[in-house]
């Protein structure tokens, strides 16, 4: 209710003045500009000198009006401000802020990628960092602040090297190149005693027996155990007979040259011998 | 005659064709076999001659059944047909083996083989000739027993010699040269 009377009276008073305003232009317009007088003696042309001199010195007005409201503030806070705990007025005015909200809304404002490009454009990151890097021993700083076997130890451990090394390694190319630098043949032969190892090798596999086995020349070990008890029991029945023949010497029973072809005169010696011995 | 002599490998340098034998077998390689050896090895070949035989005697059965299956009766051999048939079948089969490989199926089990005097393997005629004396005369074998020589009678005649052999490769053939024969008539 005194809301829409006051309404009521500011537009019957606005109303009023405009009424007032149309009665009263055309008097105040004669007596600012009359009408047959020269103009420098009307007033408007004072007005208009005065509006003129006042757009004229306008700036020069405000910036020493400025200077001077600093000039007195700064004398005024010299002054104030000692006596003042300003502590508890900041922590105040800071538990009235939001500083949350605040700080949402004017990041919600800043375009802060274009501010961070701006700031990138206009600096010479170069020079900044070649500045910095010549006032700073990184050497020493590192040397002295880190620790360096902690560090190389973390990085071991959560590194898998020899995966790294065959993944990332072409090994091939390595060991090309570590082979094409070395004599092999030279170092084998200045280190390594080939007669020794190849005299160890023969010992230690029974070439013959390979060869046998590969070429299926003698049937199975069985068939070579009844062979060898045969050859024994050859034996024992020949030495027998001879201790029976009353004979000395052993059985000329040796034929290996004749299985090469050539008869030995020893041999034949022995047949002839043993021809005449069985004839006899 | 001094060991050297006996034995032409006692440097350690071993011939070709020891060199695929068995070390245990190495110091009897090619020397003359005894006669245990020897008996066996007989013995299974003429196992395998009553094998065939029996083989034979079993085919032909099965074929008078195959042509007159009503009147089949088992067929009756005579004891001279029997000993007649395993001689004539022993003879060709020793021949063979000793004329081919010198070795027949139990001497190949036991590691012999039949060489000439010149240690090769027999020719066709040597072969014949030492089948049929060795059917003749089996007793000969013994002979073995107390040979100097580790030969029966059959090597002693024919100068032949029965070797422990291991390798599965065959000396040579015994040469046709008159200088072969010469030397074996001579020496005859």
């Amino acid at each position: 209710m005194a809301m829409g009377a006051v309404m009521a009276s500011g537009r019957a008073a606005r109303s009023t003045a405009r009424a007032a305003g149309r009665l009263a232009a055309p008097f105040v317009r004669v007596a600012v500009d009359p009408p047959l007088v020269p103009y420098r003696w009307r007033p408007i042309s004072r007005l208009e000198r005065w509006g003129r001199d006042w757009q004229d010195q306008r700036g020069s007005l405000v910036r020493s009006s400025v200077e001077a409201g600093t000039a007195v503030a700064a004398d005024a806070a010299e002054v104030v401000l000692p006596l003042v705990d300003l502590t508890p007025l900041v922590n105040g005015v800071l538990d009235r802020l939001d500083l949350d909200a605040i700080a949402a809304s004017a990041l919600d404002d800043l375009d802060l990628t274009a501010v961070v490009d701006q700031v990138i454009d206009e600096l010479d990151v170069g020079d900044v960092l070649d500045r910095a890097l010549g006032e700073v021993d990184l050497t020493e700083v590192v040397v002295e602040q880190v620790d360096l076997g902690e560090v190389v130890d973390k990085a071991l451990d959560d590194l898998d090297l020899t995966q790294i090394v065959l993944t990332r390694v072409d090994l091939t190319a390595v060991v090309n190149a570590v082979v094409g630098q070395l004599d092999l043949t030279a170092l084998v032969q200045d280190n390594v005693d080939l007669a020794e190892i190849a005299e160890q090798v023969m010992d230690d596999i029974d070439l013959p027996q390979i060869i046998q086995e590969s070429t299926g020349s003698v049937a199975s070990e069985a068939v070579q155990s009844a062979r060898l008890s045969s050859v024994n029991a050859d034996d024992a029945l020949s030495r027998f007979a001879d201790r029976l023949l009353l004979r000395r010497r052993g059985r000329g029973v040796q034929s290996g040259a004749a299985l090469d072809g050539e008869l030995t005169a020893a041999d034949a010696d022995a047949q002839t011998s043993d021809g005449a011995e069985d004839r006899s | 005659m001094t060991d050297a002599e006996l034995d032409p490998y006692a440097d350690g340098s071993l011939p070709s064709w020891a060199q695929v034998v068995p070390p245990d077998a190495r110091s009897f390689q090619g020397h003359r076999a005894g006669f245990i050896t020897r008996f066996i090895a007989a013995s299974a070949d003429f196992a395998v001659v009553l094998l065939i035989l029996g083989m034979m005697y079993a085919g032909w059965a099965i074929l008078l059944f195959i042509i007159n299956p009503g009147t089949f009766s088992l067929p009756s051999v005579s004891l001279a047909l029997v000993l007649g048939a395993a001689g004539l079948l022993s003879w060709l089969f020793f021949t063979a083996a000793w004329a081919t490989t010198g070795r027949t199926f139990g001497a190949k089990m036991m590691g012999i083989r039949v060489v000439s005097f010149e240690g090769k393997v027999m020719r066709l005629p040597g072969a014949a000739i030492r089948s049929a004396f060795c059917l003749v005369f089996l007793p000969g074998l013994f002979w073995v027993i107390v040979s100097h020589q580790n030969r029966s009678l059959q090597d002693t005649v024919l100068r032949t010699s029965v070797i422990y052999d291991w390798t599965k490769r065959a000396p040579a053939k015994e040469a046709k040269s008159p200088h072969g024969k010469h030397d074996e008539s001579s020496d005859a």
